[in-house]
């Protein structure tokens, strides 16, 4: 069984590249082989020029930042101790360094409260401080790869993320994100890659990728543009 | 920003209090022995012949392998938690009780002689229990995910004491009673040679405390972990080896001490929180001191004779454990 096809990719320092499409496209597949975790059966992937299987996985940890799409801790370690763990490659773990501090004051996350006794999007802010931590001070050294990176935060959260997406994409950091809101990988994708069923649909900055027709061939649904230039926003027709 | 202290003085508090419960289970027993005697051995005031012997032959041995063989139980049940994910985890899933259970059985079953070797049981025990944690790792390894090692363990484990069961029903009455009271655990045969014996274990604690670090990461995810330069599958081989040795050197020279490896991480991760820097050797001071007490009272509370301590730490293990997770739904619940 083919899950990913044909996939031609280039993630570049200091660029935001979208990875949109429906459940099941192959989106998180292909960001597992990405970042080393799986190995395609066929193809070619190089980090920095290199084969990640080629590369120790604490020099991919300092090159690599990555946020999974299900991340589930059992046991109640505080939030300060969840995104210190983000600077263990660094060998520092402890949660009282400059980054930790830093992030926790930025996001305004309650460092000693139990991870376990939050909500689903202030974990999801937690993990995602956590992987900030391991690229924080990498500049274009290191990428970022995250899978939903959205996913249950709320609008002033979602905001805050994509401004940090921003900022770290003005220090160099290449990024690979995976969204499902269109409108908001309008916003902050320098290259979108539309992809459904394995495949790529599209590739190309917003005004070139999404596009009516290649909205609908792949989320398969009608799809329907309000306003136009910067200011259009597509949503999908609700089923009759 | 240094790291506040706080952590550091509740692993010294702890330590101290370990110093003086070993110090105070030395007075019980069922002969009488008071501070005063201890100081007099310690400055050689007093020559009385049984009291050095009760004291320093009997009783010490005892406590040090109290202390021993909790610590190793219990920062294996740390560990084991920590690498697969699960507070609920035990030391008994990868099938190392099982297999010395079961490998000791063997030896008093096949040993022609009235009297059962230190060594011969011990050793056999622990090979047993490497044996069964070696062959759940290659089984369970396969399928690569930790369900797969976990149902690879509930087998072995069936299958290891269904192998317990036929040879205690072909056994002789005699060598039921042995394998019986070496299944329920007791401190009774604690001598020097065994305390030489488990000096390995701190050994092989302060080799999971290493991992401490790898262990908090591990809880993540698989896959996390990774993105976080550790190999799971690595690391998973490291702390199962390290595990077995522990607990196989305690279960071979103590017997199965029921309860001790869920119980004690659980407790210290409710107080002291999940950091595996402060579990690992809080578990590994609060094991020892709880198999210390529980020792003391087994071997107190029936005198002149003994209950076996495994029956004791799974009675009062079992219900308290029970109470923990009742607290703790309630917690979660009101939160």
């Amino acid at each position: 069984m083919k899950i990913l096809c044909d996939i031609d990719l280039e993630v570049q320092g200091g660029k935001t590249t979208v990875l949109l499409g429906p459940n099941g496209a192959g989106k998180s597949t292909l960001m597992k082989i990405l970042s080393g975790y799986l190995k395609a059966t066929r193809g070619e992937v190089l980090v920095a020029g290199c084969d990640p299987e080629k590369i120790s996985l604490k020099a991919r940890a300092r090159m690599l930042g990555v946020l999974t799409q299900r991340s589930t801790l059992e046991f109640p370690f505080t939030a300060r101790e969840v995104i210190a763990m983000g600077r263990m490659p660094f060998g520092v773990s402890e949660g009282f360094d400059e980054v930790t501090q830093e992030l926790l004051g930025m996001f305004g996350v309650a460092a000693d409260q139990s991870y376990l006794t939050m909500s689903g999007g202030e974990q999801q802010l937690v993990q995602l401080c956590r992987v900030f931590a391991q690229v924080w001070d990498s500049g274009s050294e290191a990428f970022l790869l995250l899978d939903e990176p959205m996913t249950a935060l709320d609008l002033r959260h979602q905001s805050k993320i994509a401004s940090t997406l921003k900022k770290l994409s003005s220090q160099g950091l290449g990024q690979l994100v995976v969204m499902h809101d269109i409108n908001l990988a309008a916003e902050l994708a320098d290259e979108i890659v539309l992809m459904s069923h394995g495949e790529v649909v599209a590739k190309g900055s917003a005004a070139e990728a999404l596009k009516v027709d290649n909205l609908e061939r792949a989320f398969d649904t009608v799809i329907n543009q309000l306003g136009g230039g910067p200011d259009r926003y597509f949503r999908a027709e609700l089923e009759k | 920003m240094e790291r506040p202290p706080g952590h550091h003085m509740k692993i010294a508090a702890l330590a101290l209090m370990v110093c003086v419960l070993a110090i105070a289970s030395l007075l019980f027993g069922s002969a009488d022995v008071s501070f005063r005697d201890l100081l007099g051995l310690l400055s050689d005031d007093n020559d009385a012949p049984g009291l050095k012997t009760i004291v320093l032959d009997i009783r010490l041995p005892r406590t040090i392998l109290a202390l021993l063989v909790g610590a190793g139980v219990s920062a294996s049940g740390a560990a084991i938690q920590g690498m697969f994910r699960n507070p609920l985890a035990d030391p008994a899933l990868i099938g190392v009780s099982a297999g010395a259970a079961l490998f000791a059985a063997i030896y008093v079953v096949m040993d022609g002689s009235q009297g059962l070797s230190l060594i011969g049981m011990t050793g056999s025990a622990f090979v047993g229990g490497l044996l069964t944690t070696w062959i759940v790792l290659i089984v369970g390894g396969r399928g690569g995910g930790l369900s797969t090692i976990l149902l690879a363990g509930i087998a072995i484990n069936a299958i290891a004491l269904s192998g317990v069961g036929m040879l205690s029903y072909l056994s002789t009455d005699t060598q039921l009673r042995s394998i019986s009271f070496w299944a329920l655990g007791s401190l009774n045969g604690a001598t020097w040679i065994s305390v030489l014996l488990a000096l390995a274990i701190p050994v092989v604690v302060f080799l999971i405390f290493l991992e401490s670090r790898n262990l908090n990461v591990i809880t993540l995810g698989n896959e996390e972990a990774e993105h976080l330069g550790v190999s799971h599958q690595k690391l998973r081989v490291r702390i199962v080896s390290l595990c077995a040795v522990a607990v196989g050197i305690g279960v071979a020279l103590t017997g199965v001490i029921a309860f001790l490896g869920l119980v004690v991480p659980h407790l210290v991760r409710m107080t002291l929180g999940s950091n595996h820097r402060t579990v690992v050797p809080a578990s590994a001071l609060l094991g020892g001191m709880l198999l210390l007490v529980a020792d003391v009272i087994s071997r107190t509370i029936l005198a002149p004779t003994e209950l076996p301590v495994g029956i004791l730490t799974a009675l009062v293990g079992g219900p308290f454990f029970i109470y923990l997770i009742m607290v703790e739904q309630k917690g979660r619940l009101v939160i």
